[in-house]
């Protein structure tokens, strides 16, 4: 789930925006193409290789255990179609740049750009980790791996890859959300500020999901710690930017008084909806983060429910709902059909908020009381953890409910195919325009020169030893668990 | 306000003075996180241990530590199993001849393993029915380095070559496999079978069957237990939980049979002999 579908979706949303914002055709479709089928072969590699139980090894690996070679191999290609994604996302950047000098890129292409500039970087931590040291264990060339070097690796993706999957939701915060309700973006440098903050402090902070690992020294950990701090600055960058853009349209609509702009929304519009409720979630998902993140208070809840309550909060609510609301509002003009049923969208969004809100609170609560997470079974008739039950079916209602949201949202996509009484769209897709548009954007803020030198530097400073370590200090080794057959 | 109002790209100046602030500004803050996370928070942390800040900032970036290296043993270490499963091992057990296996076992097992793979003496040998190639040239391969100690074939196997031991393996393993379900068994206890599928969440012991089980995707060379003589499975557990078999990696038997209790050992799969 975690790098399928958010691997697709982000995809086919940057080639939706490449031609929407910049009015111009893809460059090298065929590639685009090609990069679909390689994601799709890599898919089914990977999801035949876990369900016959040939990769039982999760998310992030835990080596040493080591799955079938085709599990990996499938993760590779997936990784490859979306490095021709990144490549085709830059060239139409630059395509357009080069067409319409002396004019800044629309936002919503600048930060899908970004995006796949940060992608980039991202997968190198993962590339590594498979190519030169999990894959070759797979096929069985070597015997022994380094855990902890594979654990460092992967933390370079780690934190990164979660950027990646919020940028598109910060992308319809910045640009879809104010012209869907009516109004216009605050500050157009601010939102390419804080997709630049995103690039530099999303990468060189990985180590704070290491926090608890003996094989880093504490001075590595703690400024990756307040580099993960420093995240707030765009975080808190995009929600000022973004409550003021929306107030602007509560005000243009009538709104009055200190609050009154709320109400004044157009609350039915998907898209302003999703936008309220992920805000909603970041509140909570985001405090967790601050948690979480934190050296000291990290060991109070490390491996606990708690970090699962909160991925889910700020990853499957505030991000997850805005890619539901984001397919709503592209999909009339890919279907060339009005919705047929706006209200089973709303419907929809809201079974999700709730789901999400339900099954996750009492995970948060668990696990700050000590349930461990990566458990398959606990014993609830141990009376220290007897009282979880209730919780826990508490939280399966939530589940629940998020299945027949998924459910709705699978059939609200469907029901543009099929039901024929709804009426045409001719409209294309609009952009929020800047309350400023005149502002002059300097250069670079309208490329990424600059800002990958700064990456390099900050993630040599942030890396190099912490890699570097397990070549001079040549630590044991384990031995490979094969969990194949 | 331009007149066209379409937004435009700043001047070449303006460009420059805005990159040269922001490139200062990040590496002012780099700087700053910088010594906050090697210099002042080790140099305060160090204070309250009694730590001289040299040694304090040396510790923040990996180095000194531990402070004092542990005593290096002069022993040589000597790892649980040299069984490796790479590449080379996998496919030559794979391709064992199971003819010449035959020949073989009809020779030198045959007094004790019955060429039918049960036992002349289910008492204390095992049976060979069932158990995957991997499995046997595992357990053959461990015996001849003298990893598992088993008195009564050392001899005959310091006689053999590694083709020997992948030609009984896939003789041993291409016999119809015996396979005996335990829950067919009235005599088992209520206990054994919970153990066996459910394992004991409060003692930490995972299922006999996440791993025993040949669908499971245990460790490969993990042995088939259905169709296993009952006097030799409870002999060998004894003997993990006594350390006394201890050719298991990572200690995997070792400690799980030392979590059971002796009653528990007795009942395993105590079962009527087929
Ligand atoms: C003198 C009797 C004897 C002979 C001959 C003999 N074995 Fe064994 N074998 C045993 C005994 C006894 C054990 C169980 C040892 C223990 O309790 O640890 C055993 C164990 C084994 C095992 C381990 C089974 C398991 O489940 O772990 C294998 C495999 C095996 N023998 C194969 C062979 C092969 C192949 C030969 C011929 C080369 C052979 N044996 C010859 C007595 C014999
Ligand atoms: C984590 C996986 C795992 C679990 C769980 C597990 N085993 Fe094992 N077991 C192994 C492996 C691997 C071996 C082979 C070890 C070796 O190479 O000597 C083994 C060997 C054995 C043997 C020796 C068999 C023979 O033919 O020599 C017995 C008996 C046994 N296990 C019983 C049990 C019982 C009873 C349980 C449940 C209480 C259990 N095992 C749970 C992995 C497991
Ligand atoms: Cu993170």
């Amino acid at each position: 789930m975690g790098y399928v579908l958010t691997t697709f979706f982000i995809m086919g949303f940057g080639y939706f925006v490449a031609e929407s914002a910049l009015r111009q055709p893809l460059p090298a479709p065929r590639l685009a193409w090609l990069g679909f089928i390689l994601g799709i072969v890599g898919t089914v590699m990977v999801v035949a290789t876990v369900l016959t139980g040939h990769a039982s090894v999760m998310f992030t690996f835990y080596p040493p255990l080591t799955a079938s070679p085709i599990f990996y191999l499938g993760l590779v290609l997936v990784v490859v179609g979306s490095w021709i994604w990144c490549v085709l996302m830059l060239v139409a950047m630059m395509r357009w740049k080069r067409a319409n000098p002396g004019q800044p890129v629309p936002l919503a292409m600048y930060a899908t750009a970004a995006n796949a500039v940060l992608w980039l970087w991202t997968t190198i931590g993962v590339a590594v980790e498979l190519l030169f040291v999990v894959i070759p264990a797979a096929f069985g060339w070597t015997q022994t791996v380094d855990v902890g070097l594979t654990r460092t690796l992967f933390s370079w993706t780690l934190h990164a890859i979660v950027y990646f999957w919020l940028i598109p939701a910060y992308i319809a915060f910045y640009t879809i959300a104010p012209q869907a309700a009516g109004g216009r973006l605050f500050s157009d440098l601010m939102a390419r500020a804080s997709f630049i903050l995103f690039l530099l402090c999303g990468l060189p902070v990985g180590l704070h999901h290491l926090f608890m690992d003996p094989e880093h020294s504490t001075g590595f950990k703690s400024i990756q710690m307040i580099l993960t701090v420093l995240v707030a600055v765009p975080t808190l960058l995009t929600v000022f930017t973004v409550t003021a853009s929306m107030e602007t349209a509560g005000r243009l609509r009538g709104g009055k008084g200190l609050f009154g702009w709320i109400g004044a929304l157009p609350w039915e519009r998907p898209m302003v909806l999703a936008t309220g409720l992920s805000f909603f979630m970041l509140w909570f998902g985001g405090f967790g983060g601050l948690i979480n993140m934190s050296y000291g208070m990290n060991a109070m809840v490390h491996n606990t429910s708690w970090v699962s309550a909160h991925f889910h909060m700020i990853f499957g609510g505030s991000v997850v709902i805005m890619y539901f609301a984001i397919a709503y509002h592209i999909w009339p003009s890919l279907a060339g059909r009005a919705a047929p049923s706006v209200a089973l969208q709303r419907i929809q969004l809201w079974l999700w908020a709730v789901g999400m809100m339900v099954m996750s609170m009492p995970w948060h609560w668990l696990g700050l009381n000590g349930q461990v997470r990566r458990v398959a079974q606990f014993d609830y008739a141990d009376p220290s953890m007897s009282w979880w039950t209730p919780w826990m079916a508490v939280s399966l209602a939530g589940g629940f409910v998020l299945v027949v949201s998924a459910a709705l949202f699978i059939w609200n996509l469907v029901s543009f195919h099929v039901e024929r009484s709804a009426g045409v769209y001719p409209a294309p897709v609009k952009y929020a325009t800047a309350l400023h548009p005149d502002q002059p954007v300097p250069a670079a803020l309208n490329g990424f020169a600059l800002w990958n030198v700064f990456v390099l530097i900050l993630m040599a400073a942030a890396y190099s030893y912490p890699i570097a370590q397990f070549f001079i200090l040549n630590p044991p080794q384990a031995v490979v668990h094969r969990v194949d057959r | 306000m331009s007149t066209d109002n379409k937004p435009a790209t700043s001047t070449a100046e303006a460009s420059r003075a805005f990159a040269v602030t922001v490139s200062a500004a990040i590496f002012a803050i780099a700087v700053m996180v910088g010594l906050l996370g090697f210099v002042v928070m080790p140099v305060l942390e160090g204070q309250t241990t009694g730590l001289d800040s040299f040694t304090a900032i040396c510790r923040a970036f990996g180095i000194g530590i531990p402070a004092e290296q542990n005593a290096r043993s002069s022993k040589p270490s000597a790892p649980a199993s040299s069984t490796a499963w790479d590449s080379a091992t996998r496919n030559d057990v794979r391709r064992g001849d199971a003819a010449a296996g035959a020949a073989l076992a009809q020779d030198t097992c045959a007094a004790c393993h019955m060429p039918n793979g049960l036992s002349a003496d289910p008492a204390s040998v095992p049976s060979t029915t069932g158990l995957s190639a991997r499995a046997i040239y595992k357990q053959l391969h461990d015996m001849k380095r003298g990893e598992r100690v088993n008195e009564a074939m050392k001899g005959m196997l310091d006689e053999l070559t590694d083709q020997n031991l992948t030609d009984l393996a896939a003789y041993y393993s291409r016999l119809p496999r015996r396979n005996h379900d335990i829950r067919a068994y009235n005599e088992v206890t209520p206990n054994a079978v919970v153990l066996a599928t459910k394992g004991d969440v409060s003692r930490a012991l995972p299922a006999c069957e996440a791993c025993h089980n040949p669908t499971a995707g245990g460790p490969l060379e993990v042995p088939a237990l259905t169709g296993q003589y009952p006097a030799y499975i409870v002999t060998q557990l004894q003997a993990y939980a006594a350390g006394t078999r201890k050719n298991d990696l990572y200690g995997r038997m070792r400690r799980i049979a030392g979590k059971l209790t002796p009653a528990e050992i007795a009942a395993y799969y105590d079962a009527p002999r087929p």
